[in-house]
């Protein structure tokens, strides 16, 4: 083939790629046309020619950060969002179908819709902790990198309101505690049922012996919790049994400590699922070592960045 | 995973088509939509990016009247083929009862012919499919463009790359002008009826 015919065959390859979206395959071949045209110098109008396959160039590289740049979650019609909610829905049962709707628009970034749809259904036992999960996503999702506000909010709401159990809201709280961490933000999230928002106005008081009374006591506030860099504990079943674990602490808020657990050590995570309790754990802090037991109050994998696949666990010490 | 009604007798089914970036899934929906109005029973909806790429997926819901005594109603979904967009592929792909996968027939989209359909054998793994269960047909698009001189490849090398050992029906289409496009999904159809009657034990 002679040269003119192989610039015309690469131009001609080169377009149709463009046309048809295949903006890396169309680069390629206009940039060995431009290679031949430069190897030799006796091509007519030379410069027009380099001029205009490098506009082309320069507009597929337009069309390629256009569609780098392209909001991966664009807002829809309420229209194409009802649809969304009922094709994605699978459950033959109605409630956990709604449910599945609500988190299919989650997926697809309706966040605003997904809460409203997570709010509603918020008021149904079997859902609530779910809803209340998926909605605290929602608001995560929707903050920009530095600022979860709206996700705290929520859960401080919910701690002042009779919708979740104090069991479900350390659940929530754990959960938010571990996406703070991993987005490096630092905010404050009262223990459940630890009352403190009204301990403020309580000081001094004498105790008196209602149930809210022993539900406090479970909980150490905050600010006497003595920073721990390690914790030390054997595990009472399974084949590792009693032997020793040395962890050290990631994150601490109040007396929940969070590990990064690598995702290969797959014993050690199996044994502690969440809600079991560990008996005898030696806690490090820089002013003393002491003893109690602990709950596993949350495990999660870390889906994304440097930590992909390792877990993040927290514990809550119990008694001291 | 069809929804079968017993009491309305209903069948309500999925196929979705499933296919590296560019290769005109969209194109085939589109065609469908235009051209077989008396099965159409909505709108085509599509929720797409910037350069007509699909974002989301397409949507295209057809009834096809009855069948063994039963309403039979059919959608048609394409996934989004940019790599990038992992995620909502395997999203779309739950609850699939039939695939079309189209495969691009140009010479510089052969690689990414083969990574997707080693995507879509992940994918159906995950909701615990087999790709060589699942009611599937092949399409080899774009063939018209070897009139136009490019580089496309030649079926048998489409045929060995991807249907070895799948040995799925396959045919030879031109989406935008529509040729081979009906004969695609009737084949697809008629595979994913034939397989829900038996494991529905519908009209035996
Ligand atoms: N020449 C030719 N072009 C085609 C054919 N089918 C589709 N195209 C073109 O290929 C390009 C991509 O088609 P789409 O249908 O949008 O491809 P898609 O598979 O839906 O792409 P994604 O949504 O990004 O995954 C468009 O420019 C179509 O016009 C065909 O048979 N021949
Ligand atoms: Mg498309």
């Amino acid at each position: 083939m002679d040269v003119k015919e192989q610039i015309k065959v690469l131009l001609r390859e080169a377009e149709v790629y463009q046309r048809q979206g295949l903006y890396g395959e169309a680069k390629i071949k206009y940039g060995k046309a431009v290679d031949i045209i430069r190897s030799i110098e006796r091509v007519k109008n030379r410069e027009q020619l380099l001029e205009g396959i490098q506009a082309k160039i320069d507009a597929i590289e337009q069309s390629v950060q256009k569609i780098i740049k392209a909001e991966m979650h664009p807002k829809i019609s309420a229209r194409i969002q009802d649809l969304i909610q009922e094709k994605f829905s699978f459950s033959g049962d109605r409630d956990q179908a709604s449910l599945e709707g609500a988190i299919a628009l989650a997926k697809f970034g309706q966040y605003e819709r997904a809460l409203k749809e997570f709010d509603s259904l918020i008021g149904k036992d079997a859902l609530r902790f779910e809803a209340a999960k998926n909605m605290i996503r929602c608001h995560l999702a929707m903050a920009s990198a530095d600022n979860a506000d709206a996700a705290v909010d929520q859960y401080r709401q919910w701690l002042d309101a009779d919708i979740l159990s104090v069991e479900e809201l350390h659940r929530i709280r754990a959960f938010l505690d571990t996406h703070l961490h991993q987005k490096g933000i630092s905010a404050f999230l009262p223990i459940p049922g630890a009352k403190e928002t009204v301990a403020e106005f309580e000081v001094g008081m004498p105790v008196s012996g209602t149930s809210d009374e022993t539900e406090a006591d479970l909980e150490t506030p905050d600010e006497d919790m003595v920073d721990i860099n390690a914790v030390s504990f054997a595990l009472d079943h399974g084949p590792l049994k009693e032997k020793k674990f040395e962890l050290e602490v990631s994150f601490q808020s109040g007396n929940t400590i969070s590990f990064i657990i690598p995702g290969k050590e797959t014993s050690l995570l199996d044994n502690l699922t969440v809600g079991h309790k560990i008996g005898d754990v030696q806690f490090f802090s820089s002013i003393a070592i002491f003893e109690a037991s602990a709950l596993v109050s949350a495990k999660t994998e870390i889906k994304s960045g440097p930590k992909q696949g390792s877990f993040s666990l927290d514990l809550k010490i119990m008694s001291a | 995973m069809a929804i079968f009604n017993l009491q309305k007798r209903e069948i309500e089914c999925k196929i979705v088509y499933y296919g590296p970036g560019r290769c005109g899934k969209t194109t085939n929906l589109e065609y469908i939509f235009k051209s077989f109005k008396k099965q159409i029973s909505g709108d085509m909806v599509s929720i797409d990016t910037e350069g007509d790429r699909t974002l989301f997926f397409d949507f295209l819901p057809m009834g096809l009247g009855q069948i063994k005594g039963c309403d039979v109603r059919m959608q048609l979904y394409t996934v989004p083929g940019q790599v990038k967009y992992s995620s909502t592929r395997k999203l779309v792909l739950r609850g699939v009862d039939g695939v079309v996968f189209v495969a691009d027939s140009l010479e510089i989209r052969r690689n990414k012919n083969m990574l997707a359909l080693k995507d879509l054998e992940q994918n159906l793994k995950e909701y615990n499919m087999s790709i060589f269960k699942i009611p599937l047909v092949l399409q080899y698009n774009k063939r018209d463009l070897a009139e136009q001189g490019l580089p496309i490849m030649p079926i048998e090398m489409l045929e060995h790359d991807l249907n070895r050992q799948l040995k799925a029906p396959s045919f030879p289409a031109v989406a935008f002008t529509g040729e081979g496009v009906g004969t695609t999904l009737k084949e697809c159809l008629k595979l994913t009826l034939k397989h829900l009657q038996k494991s529905l034990q519908w009209g035996q």
